[in-house]
């Protein structure tokens, strides 16, 4: 083979495998930005649950006298959870209680039949619904987005550049209280 | 009520149904079968008329090319006249049988299914609806349905229709979709478009419908093993798309299609109102059998079908509405 034939060839295949980098590497920061993108869904949706609760606690507390201490731990969870600092998984762990004492306070109303007819009340355990089935909406889709982004960065020959990047595996949202793994027995609520 | 309910209500209306059919359609079809054979037996006459229309035509012009006979020519003339006049007649006796079985027939059925609907055997859902849910292909040349159900089913209102959407290309008529149409209110508000559409790799179904996928917007992986081998979902906001399609929003979809087996069934959602598409191959789901009497099991079919509104209501859960949307 002549040189001038080897080097036309070295670089007509120096050039596929540049095109082949540059777009595995925009693959990947795709991915990655995709979650990202995913997990402020979350947030968007977990800040118009927070804005729900001094509606919810101003509206039960005048009738639910013997539940103050609830409503406390509900106002104390609402203002530790907004904290800027916190990591992703201590803000999970604390949407999740917050998620429990909500629903606490939501029972406890069954046991007061004029809050619980209450056309304000009514109204916003509607509005309540609204944001847990958007929270529960925008965390399966982060996890759908962690999902494709952990596939990219472990599968051959991507897992090679991701490992150059510096990229990787996230863990997808899973519930971390056990009281909201085990099955809830009704008796126990009352 | 509870989705298994609907099944449940639907086999022990159907003791009713065949009680109703002995007692009361066999009696009923018995003292019509006078206009149905009429109009079969009509027919039969006007297809020996054009045999003989053809085969005058053939001997004419293989035997006397250049001086057809006269009276042959007449003959075909006043052939054609005949069969004119009897067609019409067939028009008017199908007409009227139509009428018998959609008052006599049709419409207990539908009582028996609810008796809060309403039923216009000639009308069909609006075009409009057909156009916003986007499933039935791209061009509405020729849109033609019937037998409109429409009423409540809890606090869902729906509407339901057969539907067939067709063009004509090369002299050959193509049909674009055949089958029932269903549209009612969805019990959440949502703004993006969101597609449910047959997965035909996965069910060896024969694609029936054009949905073009390149408008629909990104493919959205779903959970549900099952779910994803029926179905495949594309929308216009994945999150959204989320947000509409539950897990047992998922349940209730694979229950519809396993209720209804072997039918293609396709959902869209825009504008917080869900459509469902259930393509048939047959032509009229609810005609007026002409051929055969009626038998019991085509009733049955034909009651089936008037129930798949509960069905797709109660699977879907469109009653439970504990979100902003009341």
């Amino acid at each position: 083979m002549e040189p001038i034939n080897i080097i036309g060839v070295i670089a007509i295949a120096s050039i596929i495998f540049l095109i082949a980098f540059i777009g595995l590497y925009n693959h990947l920061i795709r991915q990655r930005n995709q979650v990202q993108n995913a997990l402020g869904g979350v947030d968007v949706q977990l800040k118009k649950r927070y804005d729900l609760i001094p509606n919810l606690v101003a509206l039960v507390k005048q009738y639910m006298q013997h539940e103050q201490g609830l409503l406390q731990q509900l106002t104390m969870l609402r203002s530790q959870v907004t904290t800027p600092q916190l990591k992703n998984s201590e803000k999970n762990t604390l949407n999740e209680v917050l998620s429990e004492s909500i629903g606490k306070v939501l029972v406890s109303v069954e046991n007061y039949p004029q809050l619980k007819a209450s056309q304000s009340f009514v109204q916003l355990q509607r509005s309540l619904n609204e944001a847990e089935a958007q929270i529960s909406a925008a965390r399966r889709t982060y996890n759908a987005s962690v999902t494709e982004y952990n596939n990219a960065i472990q599968t051959f020959p991507n897992n090679i550049l991701a490992k150059m990047m510096g990229l990787s595996s996230k863990e997808v949202f899973r519930t971390t209280t056990s009281a909201e793994r085990q099955n809830i027995h009704i008796q126990r609520l009352f | 009520m509870a989705r298994s309910n609907v099944i449940q209500e639907r086999k022990e209306k159907a003791e009713i149904l065949k009680q109703l059919y002995e007692q009361k359609f066999k009696p009923a079809l018995q003292r019509r079968e006078d206009l149905r054979k009429d109009a079969s037996s009509l027919e039969n006459f006007v297809t020996l008329g054009f045999i003989l229309f053809i085969s005058s035509g053939i001997a004419v012009v293989y035997l006397k090319p250049e001086n057809p006979p006269i009276f042959i020519i007449v003959m075909d003339l006043v052939l054609m006249l005949f069969m004119g006049w009897v067609s019409n007649i067939i028009l008017i006796r199908r007409a009227k049988y139509s009428d018998f079985f959609n008052a006599k027939i049709l419409k207990p059925v539908v009582t028996l299914v609810d008796d809060t609907w309403k039923f216009e055997p000639e009308a069909h859902v609006a075009l409009h609806h057909y156009i916003k849910s986007n499933l039935l292909g791209l061009e509405y040349i020729n849109i033609q349905g019937g037998y409109l159900l429409k009423g409540y089913i809890g606090k869902t209102d729906f509407e339901c229709s057969t539907l067939t959407n067709t063009y004509h290309q090369d002299k050959k008529t193509v049909t674009i979709f055949n089958g029932l149409f269903f549209h009612a209110d969805f019990h959440k508000h949502f703004k993006h478009r969101t597609y449910v559409i047959c997965n035909y790799e996965n069910t060896n179904k024969a694609k029936n419908i054009i949905f073009s996928s390149s408008i629909a917007g990104d493919l959205v992986q779903m959970e549900n093993p099952e779910f994803n081998r029926h179905f495949k979902v594309y929308s216009t906001n994945p999150q959204e798309a989320r947000y509409i399609i539950t897990p047992k929003m998922m349940e209730g979809m694979i229950g519809v299609t396993k209720a209804y087996r072997n039918l293609e069934v396709h959902f869209s959602f825009y504008g917080s109102r869900v459509y469902c598409a259930i393509h048939h191959s047959k032509a009229d789901l609810f005609e007026a059998p002409i051929y055969d009497s009626l038998s019991y099991r085509d009733l049955y079919a034909m009651y089936s079908f008037l129930y798949l509104n509960k069905v797709i209501v109660e699977e879907l859960d469109l009653n439970t509405r504990i979100w902003t949307k009341e």
